[in-house]
């Protein structure tokens, strides 16, 4: 009996000597077998044959498919859209995975921040008049009442109403600034953030005009309107998109937020502005502690 | 109490009169009282009812006007100055047209008056105006860029020299692309050469519209580019590569250049016309199938590529796709395939199971019972009784 047992065991200690340490069964498990992080979106599993095979695991070159350390934009010229040059960000700005939960988060905590709250109404307390007892407690016949003020009567006061307060919620600074870069990651990894060089502006200031430009562009309403960024005073295009509102947007970049980046078909930004958006938003990528000098 | 109205009272038929009355408003007709009880209210003055009841005749005697002229406020009144007589219109007769005469229907050519109608603008931009969305279309303009650019990479010419319009015939149907290990080459058929393909390119760099001044420097260097081409391809000899042309090539030259020399000699493209009517489909297949498997790694060449294929086609390949193409085949799969439909019903009537099933019917927005009765052609029947009953034609549409 207990020779059969050792003999088994010996035979499978062949097997695994037999595989061998090139093919450590162990090490193949545990061997990360894909260098990404796990909310990117997968298009190997479908070229994955079923069998799994060694010799396609990702070497140096098919990583950089996955995270590249730099990703390639083109910057445009503005009102032609000729295509001008190549620019290099880092991926870390403009290739993170979507991660709808953080965006998410980021628009509520934009919109909890921009509730004006001064929604008021008067107590009892605050409500004009006097405090007199409007009837004797007895002998009426009728319901005991104190003042006019009470909530029960009309004119008197609302229990419990809204009064003036701050919607605000706090949201991490690092969170916000991924989500600022999700965003915008976002918009790149499906073709929707063109940019352009610095100085966007029209010859002239006409809703025709930029309509045009909006149409020949493919733009425009049927296209899911686009929102434009600029980081200077553009006065002409600004002008212009008054009366062009179904066509598309223009902002400052001072008054962009993560729901704006989030809302129209494409953003047309100006590099400049870009830049600044990266710049103010990579807490979570900058070391706290400053080195001394 | 619903009152009674006026018409309708039994007085009313006492009326001593009828007049034929002008048009009144059914409002009107129902409020204004068909006669009026109180008395009739006489032409004559107070005064001179008093003095008739005095007197009791209707001639009193006495003066009219006791103390005699105007009173000092009616002196004083304006007079009303006379109306200045118009002397009244003669008929004249209408101007004689004269016989060729013919009202215009159409407002092409009259004189307009004032300045209602805005020009149209016509935005000059980097893209076609009409997108490519055929597939061998997009091919063959791939396959165009790629000629261009690898010329122009021969030449030795800047890579970022192209015309800002597209315009003319495309020399460069004839030319295969061949991907070899130490660059890729272009191979010119027999109806094709480099100094055409060139010329081609420059011609319209110079004729283009756009940025005169940036561009002036270029055309000349261009064009003595291609003298130098010429006065090399001359001689016959096949070592001329003083320009950037890779030794590989130089094999195939020779006979190019004796084809060129012809060429440019006769003027005339015999194929030209003919090969500008042939269908894409047979088109690509006349070119070596190796050209999509042409590497673009070189981001000048890429960068050169795309700009190009953006100005023929007008498609965009999406900025987190460039640095993923390698070959020209990876280029033309993002050219090729179509957007995402950005709404449900494109991406529905692209189905075409669906579409084709006897039962079901897609349709953009909701159905609503109007749709229903308009499709009978009973909407407007509806429509027209609504109406003539003044009830508000409402629904959803």
């Amino acid at each position: 009996m207990a020779s059969k047992g050792l003999q088994s065991f010996s035979r499978s200690a062949k097997t695994l000597r037999a595989f061998g340490s090139s093919k450590d069964p162990l090490t193949q498990c545990l061997a990360p077998r894909l260098s990404r992080s796990m909310a990117t979106e997968t298009s190997l599993l479908s070229r994955l044959s079923p069998e799994y095979d060694i010799t396609s695991l990702p070497d140096a070159a098919n990583t950089e498919a996955f995270s590249p350390p730099t990703v390639l934009t083109t910057i445009y010229k503005f009102p032609t859209m000729e295509p001008i040059r190549f620019e290099s960000y880092s991926s870390k700005h403009l290739y993170l995975p979507l991660r709808r939960d953080i965006l998410h988060r980021a628009v509520v905590f934009e919109g909890d921040g921009t509730r004006q709250g001064t929604a008021n109404t008067k107590t009892r307390w605050e409500i004009h008049g006097s405090h007199r007892k409007i009837r004797p407690q007895k002998g009426t016949g009728q319901a005991r009442l104190g003042t006019k003020q009470s909530p029960m009567l009309k004119g008197g006061a609302k229990v419990f109403g809204p009064r003036p307060r701050d919607f605000s919620t706090e949201l991490p600074r690092k969170m916000y600034d991924l989500a600022w870069r999700t965003a915008l990651s976002w918009r790149y990894r499906k073709g929707d953030l063109i940019i352009c060089e610095d100085g966007m502006e029209l010859e002239q200031a006409g809703t025709k005009y930029v309509k045009s430009i909006f149409k020949h562009n493919r733009w425009g309403k049927e296209d899911g309107r686009s929102l434009l960024i600029t980081a200077g005073e553009s006065e002409n295009l600004y002008k212009a998109l008054e009366n062009a509102g179904e066509d598309g947007r223009v902002k400052m970049e001072h008054e962009v937020d993560v729901k704006d980046l989030l809302e129209l078909g494409r953003i047309i930004i100006e590099k400049g502005a870009l830049d600044r958006f990266l710049k103010d938003h990579q807490s979570d990528l900058m070391s706290k502690v400053r080195a001394a000098v | 109490m619903r009152r009674i109205p006026i018409t309708s009272r039994s007085i009313g038929l006492l009326r001593p009169y009828t007049t034929p009355t002008p048009y009144l408003c059914a409002i009107c007709r129902h409020q204004a009282p068909a006669f009026s009880t109180s008395s009739l209210r006489s032409s004559l003055d107070m005064t001179e009812q008093l003095r008739r009841k005095v007197w009791g005749t209707d001639n009193p005697p006495g003066l009219e006007d006791p103390y005699g002229g105007q009173s000092k406020f009616e002196k004083k009144k304006p007079q009303p100055t006379p109306q200045p007589t118009v002397a009244p219109r003669k008929m004249t007769a209408a101007p004689q047209l004269p016989a060729d005469y013919v009202p215009s229907s159409t407002w092409d050519g009259l004189e307009s008056v004032g300045d209602i109608w805005e020009p149209e603008y016509e935005f000059g931009g980097f893209l076609p105006a009409e997108m490519v969305t055929d597939t061998d279309e997009m091919t063959a303009a791939l396959h165009r860029a790629m000629v261009e650019i690898f010329a122009l990479k021969q030449a030795g010419l800047s890579l970022l020299d192209l015309p800002k319009a597209v315009l003319g015939v495309d020399p460069t149907h004839d030319v295969d692309i061949v991907p070899g290990v130490d660059g890729t080459q272009l191979r010119f058929n027999k109806d094709s050469s480099l100094a055409e393909v060139l010329q081609a390119l420059i011609h319209d760099v110079s004729l283009s519209p756009v940025d005169e001044t940036a561009e002036k420097g270029a055309p000349t260097e261009a064009e003595e580019d291609v003298a130098a081409d010429r006065s090399e391809l001359d001689p016959l000899h096949p070592d001329e590569s003083s320009t950037t042309i890779d030794e590989t090539a130089v094999k195939e030259w020779p006979t190019e250049s004796e084809e060129d020399v012809a060429a440019d000699r006769s003027e005339v493209d015999p194929l030209k016309d003919s090969e500008a009517y042939m269908p894409y489909e047979e088109l690509i297949a006349s070119w070596d199938p190796s050209w999509l498997q042409v590497s673009v790694e070189d981001p000048e060449i890429k960068f050169a590529i795309l700009k190009r294929t953006l100005q023929l086609t007008g498609v965009r390949v999406p900025d987190s796709a460039i640095r993923s193409t390698r070959t020209a085949q990876s280029i033309l799969s993002h050219l090729v395939t179509p957007p995402k439909p950005r709404k449900l019903i494109d991406a529905l009537e692209q189905k075409e199971d669906l579409i084709t099933l006897p039962n079901v019917s897609v349709f953009a927005k909701r159905v609503t019972p109007i749709h229903k009765e308009k499709s009978i052609g009973r909407w407007k029947l509806i429509e027209k009784e609504l109406e003539a009953r003044e009830l508000p034609v409402t629904g959803n549409w």
